[in-house]
């Protein structure tokens, strides 16, 4: 079972120590001098010296050489002064040209190869685990544990002399396969090794080549173990390692400040959410002295719970006059939040379109983000124990997808209308949790992870043949030029916005009906969340064929130096495309519940709380069911009919002129996003520095230090001004000592006076 | 194989080492540029790397014999005792337990990058530089080892000369400010011990009418009668205030960004990387086990003081626009996690705050010495003269990165291992605010990704706007030999932190035992020894199967 993350973390050493050498030096665009000798890098190490004694004018080769010897660096490029930087706002500028390195041909198919060779492997074990755990069917309870070894061991502790026990920490570092793992790893390995194979053709010109690989490689190791972990620790040795891939991919293209920026931002607001999480597990282990999550008095049995309870899990008053077992899940919440770009902590994800576009397809919009989903299902039994976590969690949920929804109608940014589709459909996947319906949230996990990969990738091939172009405003018309990105992505339109038979009708549909009537004892499903979730399923429909319409209808209005270059992307970028678009089209009858087809949920079983789920039907009539499921299908199409006559009819395929879009007040205002980005950047970014900064240029500057120097500089005074006392005139000394003595004995007959006086 | 080496006094001979080479550097020539010096001093911090890793025959299991609970209730071992000042109770007594012996072995490592970084970072009086670094080693070890509290005051004294002259001649050009800043500060805090260990001495004088300095002898007569009310606290507020100031914990930690800022990068990793350890060593040796009523009483406040520290260091040092004075605060943030984990009282705390010591020593060591490296290239620390550097040198990019990663604690480096324990720990603390203190304490982890992450972005990222940034050359040979077994101790300490751990874990409940307020372990008479014998008695199979499991 270790082999499963094994083989991207090989992947990703050996990329990283040999990716440079086998793609070569790459040989940048350099204006002033230049050196002969750049290829290979067999004996670098010393010649960084040479090159820094020399008069050389071309250190960076120095640099790529060193690099390439000792072997640590990666695909590398030497500074190119027309690099990304020159094309601004142009996110894809990799395939500008400028800045094309002329790596070796056979190298890059090995390196990028390699990288995806070893994610498909890891899938082909992941398939085998995954028919393994079909054949052994348990409802959800057949479980498979890797060998373990011991990551943390504190031995508890017993005063030999009384009887005071304080409990220890014995954490092993262990692998575990259970179904909704099984399906995770499937996503992962599976998407992941399409994704790769997209990538050795879209960055095929990219100086960094080896480095993306090493770091995609990564990625998938720490989302691996992310799912894998039999433990909330090893889970967040894999959560915070995605977070370090996600930080070093959006960052990519690191001369671009706005791409580190972003990266940083990630982090960071990650960083905030991981807090809360950590909160949570410090509180975890109080009440059930364990971080596993199965096994003996496992977090998420029924006797750890109940050992929990036993322990004061239920008793409130803990923080803020809630308990643990309200605050356990709501700081786990907070902590997806994060990771899955919700609110309040969703401001990194747009900005996370920085990255090249298969790592947003892969990272930030099919699994990563959906960390978040599987660690609320994972841990599903201690949500249900809090209803009001429940609600807030499908409130929020609800919230985010309209909240990203509007935004994502006014984007003009091609990715970007992605990047906030994504957090919207993150929503739908919350809002299924907060109802009860954890086996639905994992099948739209798994449905979005088909068309929303589909749609970046597509993206992706559209800003390939686009030169770099991302501005729908710059589109139009590419339709006829570029057939299969743009049948592909029609399905994944049709899938998305919830199209019957397409994948997203399934998974949105029953999302959308639990939401009226949750499936739970606590009866959390409302008919207003139903509302809610119909209006963004609406807008979903509209916002995509809306950005279909603009990319790939009408008159282009790119220029003909670019429309020269148009062309279908080669076919290891189409052949992903074609994959995903299957699936999308067909994915969905994995669940489809109208037709009595369970075998998702039922194979997924208790991991996500089928039986739960089972005990508890629907609590309202057939015809209601049916009524629900005609009104989302008509919607979808309805919407879609009526965008695309909307933005057919629409010249250059705007429906509003500049003037009228800046004259409109709630255009303005979704398109800045609703400004969440300008109140957090005022609140924490400007507040914290400058509270910061009176810490340190007042506090530690002045009180402090100056109290420190305050004391020196007295002592010094004091001292100056005895100083003169040491003037080396005998007559001084003479009657300092007269004075002396007369002050002794004055004391002594004092002294003698008081005390002696009782004697 | 332990019998065989308490035989032969190991702990004097790596006392000894670096004062021989001291003399060697001395006495033969200095040699063209340093050569000689360079080398013999190289020699003998690693032959001293060497004579230290004997220690790791530290056999934990057997302070669980009753044998050894009966010698004198000892739980440390390589002793050695000779008498120095008999009439006044004074010995040369040394010794190492679990903690102890890692910090030695830490001290040890560190040293050899401290010397070897020197080659390049030291340009003029080669021979007094190389002398005076190696006395410091020797001061800070016995520091660790010293088992009687007048050698312990001797080897404290010993190590702050060095390093002052380590600041005030070869140091910025602050130095002397810098130096005599910190000189002042330390010796305060000294001056304050010194009186206390009089104090003490003079009350186990009146409890026992026995005159000893050693320590052993004294937490026996403490053990029978303990220090409590004012003049516990007393004795305990000066001891704990000389080594507050070294941690340093907030507000004593205005020194430190000066004396980083001045110190050379040798002086920098030694001062970070092994003298602040010093100040929360002697917490644990000195403080917690002497006064434990007392540590009980102020452990609020210090609980207080630390998550003040994690999280101020954490926000000045963000604001910092000079790298080494940026580590220089987030060192007073990670001291203060350290710090925190000592004043909970729980096992997983204690274990993370040793634990935590010596991370802090090998990433802030390991940051010092990258933060020296490019400061040797273009002679500025000012994070608005970088830039670009990723592009230039990727090497020192990629080991940057890891480091600063393993500085704000990611998961699988040295860094998390330990502040994942003492929050974990702190968290289930009985004394009183330690869950909230820990919630703020928590905060850190969002503070240090700011800073660092902030900081390696204008540092590495970025075109390269700045012509003078375009001339540097990666590491050498030498710098990458420097930092490579670093970059794996992280990922070591990271990924198999029981290979540390399990040699100090028994020593860290006997320390549990003494902070459990009433009646610590006793040391003295034969009852409790007996009754102690029979508790670890009980423990021993647990312990063992542990073990067991921890080393397959």
């Amino acid at each position: 079972m270790w082999l499963i993350p094994a083989f991207p973390l090989l992947g990703y050493l050996i990329i990283a120590f040999l990716g440079q050498r086998l793609t070569g030096s790459p040989l940048p665009v350099v204006e002033a001098g230049g050196h002969d000798d750049h290829h290979g890098g067999d004996h670098a190490a010393t010649d960084a010296h040479a090159h820094n004694a020399g008069p050389s004018d071309a250190p960076e080769f120095a640099a790529d050489h060193a690099a390439a010897a000792s072997g640590v660096a990666s695909g590398h490029g030497a500074n190119d002064p027309h690099g990304p930087t020159a094309h601004g706002d142009d996110h894809g500028s990799s395939h500008g040209g400028h800045d094309e390195a002329h790596l070796k041909p056979g190298g890059t198919k090995l390196v990028g190869g390699l990288a995806t060779l070893m994610v498909f492997l890891s899938f082909l074990v992941s398939l085998l685990v995954f028919f393994s755990l079909l054949g052994a069917h348990g409802e959800g309870t057949a479980r498979v544990f890797s060998p373990a070894f011991t990551w943390m061991n504190v031995p508890p502790f017993a005063d030999p002399l009384g009887s005071e026990v304080m409990k220890g920490l014995n954490l092993n570092f262990q692998l575990a396969v259970d179904p909704l793992t099984s399906l995770m790893l499937l996503i992962i390995t599976g998407i992941g090794t399409l994704i790769h194979l997209y990538s050795t053709g879209y960055m095929s010109h990219d100086k960094g080549y080896a480095r993306y690989f090493s770091y995609l490689n990564l990625f998938v190791f720490f989302m691996l173990l992310l799912v894998m972990g039999s433990n909330f620790l090893v889970m967040f040795v894999g959560w915070e390692g995605v977070g370090l891939a996600s930080y070093l991919l959006i960052g990519f293209w690191y001369t671009r400040q706005s791409a580190t920026d972003a990266g940083k931002k990630a982090f960071i607001v990650n960083r905030v959410g991981d807090f809360a999480f950590l909160i949570a597990l410090f509180l975890i282990f109080k009440f059930f002295g364990t971080f596993e999550f199965y096994g003996p008095g496992g977090v998420l049995t029924a006797e750890g719970i109940a050992g929990a309870k036993a322990a004061g899990y239920l008793q409130g008053g803990l923080a803020l006059g809630l308990g643990a077992v309200t605050l356990v899940p709501l700081l786990m919440f907070i902590g997806a939040t994060g990771k899955s770009a919700q609110i309040p902590l969703f401001v990194w994800l747009p900005d996370a379109m920085e990255g090249p576009t298969p790592v947003s397809a892969l990272i930030h919009a099919a699994t990563m983000v959906t960390a978040g989903v599987y660690m609320v299902c994972r841990a599903h039994s201690l949500f249900l124990l809090s209803p009001t976590v429940m609600t807030i969690v499908a409130v929020i949920g609800l919230t985010t997808a309209f909240m990203a929804a509007t935004i994502a109608l006014v984007q003009t940014d091609i990715k970007r209308v992605l990047a906030y589709s994504t957090v919207s459909q993150l929503g739908y996947m919350f809002l299924a949790c907060g109802v009860g319906a954890f086996g639905i949230a994992m099948f739209h996990v798994t449905t979005h992870a088909f068309f929303k990969a589909l749609l970046f990738l597509g993206s992706g091939s559209v800003i390939h043949a686009m030169s770099g172009e991302q501005d729908m405003r710059n589109m139009g018309g590419l339709g006829l030029k570029i057939k299969t990105t743009w049948r592909t992505m029609l399905i994944g339109t049709l899938a998305i916005s919830g199209i019957v038979p397409f994948a997203g009708f399934w998974s949105k549909d029953e999302i959308l009906l639990h939401a009226f009537a949750g499936p739970n004892e606590n009866g959390l499903g409302s008919p207003l969340l139903w509302a809610g979730g119909f209006i963004v399923a609406g807008m979903t429909a509209f916002y995509m064929v809306r950005m279909m319409m603009k990319t790939f209808a009408g008159q282009p209005r790119f220029s003909p130096e670019v429309g020269s270059h148009v062309h279908e992307s080669p076919p290891s970028m189409t052949f992903p495309l074609i994959v995903l678009a299957f699936l999308s089209a067909v994915g969905g009858f994995m669940n489809a519940a109208p037709l009595g087809i369970h075998a998702f949920e039922h194979f997924l079983g208790d991991t996500v709380g089928w039986r739960e789920r089972v005990n508890y039907p629907l609590r309202v009539e057939n015809t209601t069911v049916l009524i629900l499921l005609a009104a989302s299908a008509l919607l979808a199409i309805a919407v879609c009919l009526w965008a695309r006559s909307a933005y057919a009819k629409a010249p250059r395929g705007e429906r509003l002129t500049e003037q009228q879009k800046q004259a409109n007040p709630l255009w303005r205002w979704t398109y800045n996003k609703w400004g969440v980005d300008e109140i957090y950047n005022g609140i924490f970014v400007r507040g914290g520095k400058a509270f910061s900064n009176f810490l340190w240029r007042y506090m530690d500057v002045k009180v402090i230090d100056g109290m420190v120097n305050g004391v020196a500089g007295g002592i010094a005074h004091f001292a100056n001004s005895i100083r003169g006392w040491q003037s080396g005139y005998v007559r001084n000394y003479a009657l300092t000592m007269l004075v002396g003595v007369v002050l002794v004995v004055l004391g002594c007959l004092i002294g003698v006076g008081t005390f002696g006086g009782g004697r | 194989m332990l019998e065989q080496l308490e035989t032969i006094p190991v702990l004097s001979i790596m006392l000894a080492m670096p004062l021989v080479g001291a003399l060697f550097v001395g006495f033969l020539p200095t040699g063209k540029g340093g050569a000689n010096s360079k080398l013999w001093a190289f020699v003998f911090s690693l032959l001293t790397f060497f004579v230290s890793l004997l220690l790791l025959a530290f056999n934990q299991e057997a302070l669980f014999s009753a044998g050894n609970v009966a010698n004198a209730g000892s739980h440390f071992q390589f002793l050695e005792r000779h008498n120095w000042l008999p009439e006044f109770g004074i010995s040369y007594h040394v010794g190492v337990d679990g903690i102890a012996m890692l910090l030695v072995v830490m001290t040890t490592f560190l040293q050899i990058f401290a010397v070897a970084i020197s080659f390049t970072t030291i340009h003029e009086r080669f021979k007094e530089y190389f002398i005076t670094i190696l006395v410091l080693e020797t001061g800070m070890l016995g520091a660790f080892v010293a088992l009687d509290l007048v050698l312990f005051y001797v080897f404290w004294e010993v190590m702050l000369v060095p390093m002052y002259f380590l600041i005030g001649i070869w140091g910025g050009q602050r130095r002397i400010y810098a130096a005599l800043k910190f000189f002042l500060y330390t010796m305060a805090g000294s001056m304050l011990m010194l009186v206390a260990i009089m104090a003490l001495f003079f009350h186990v004088h009146a409890q026992t009418g026995v005159w000893t300095f050693n320590l052993l002898d004294i937490k026996t007569a403490l053990a029978a009668t303990p220090i409590t009310g004012r003049i516990g606290m007393l004795m305990f507020g000066a001891f704990a205030l000389a080594f507050a100031i070294k941690v340093p914990m907030f507000p004593f930690h205005t020194w430190l960004p000066d004396a980083h800022v001045e110190a050379p990068t040798a002086g920098s990793v030694i001062l970070a990387g092994v003298m602040l350890k010093l100040g929360t060593f002697g917490f644990v040796r000195y403080c917690i086990p002497l006064f434990p009523d007392a540590a009980a009483v102020f452990a609020p406040l210090i609980l207080i003081l630390s998550t003040i520290g994690i999280v101020y260091g954490a926000l000045v040092a963000a604001m910092q626009t000079d790298v080494k004075k940026l580590v220089a605060y987030s060192s007073v943030s990670h001291l203060g996690f350290v710090m925190l984990g000592l004043f909970s009282f729980t096992p997983q705390a204690l274990s993370g705050a040793v634990l935590q010591m010596i991370n802090h020593g090998i990433s802030t060591g390991a940051l010092f010495l990258l933060v020296g490296m490019i400061y040797e290239r273009r002679h500025t620390r000012q994070i608005a003269d970088f830039g670009g550097l990723w592009e230039q040198m990727p090497v020192f990019g990629r080991i940057f990165l890891i480091v600063t990663l393993s500085s704000i604690a990611l998961p699988l480096t040295n860094g998390f291992v330990g502040e994942f324990l003492i929050l974990v720990g702190a968290f289930q603390s009985e004394v009183p605010f330690a869950q909230v203190l820990t919630v703020i304490a928590t905060t850190g982890v969002i503070w240090s990704a700011v800073y660092m992450l902030w900081m390696f972005q204008r540092v590495m990222y970025g075109p390269v706007d700045k012509p003078e940034n375009r001339r540097l050359r990666d590491l050498s040979f030498g710098e990458k030999a420097i930092m490579i077994p670093l970059v794996l101790v992280i990922f070591w300490m990271g990924i198999y932190p029981t290979a540390f751990t399990r040699k100090m874990n028994s020593s860290l409940q006997i320390v549990l035992g003494e902070t459990r307020s009433q009646r610590p372990l006793s040391y003295g008479g034969a009852e409790a020894a007996a009754a102690a014998a029979a508790a670890q008695q009980q423990r021993l199979p647990a312990a063992s199967g542990r073990a067991g499991v921890a080393s397959r």
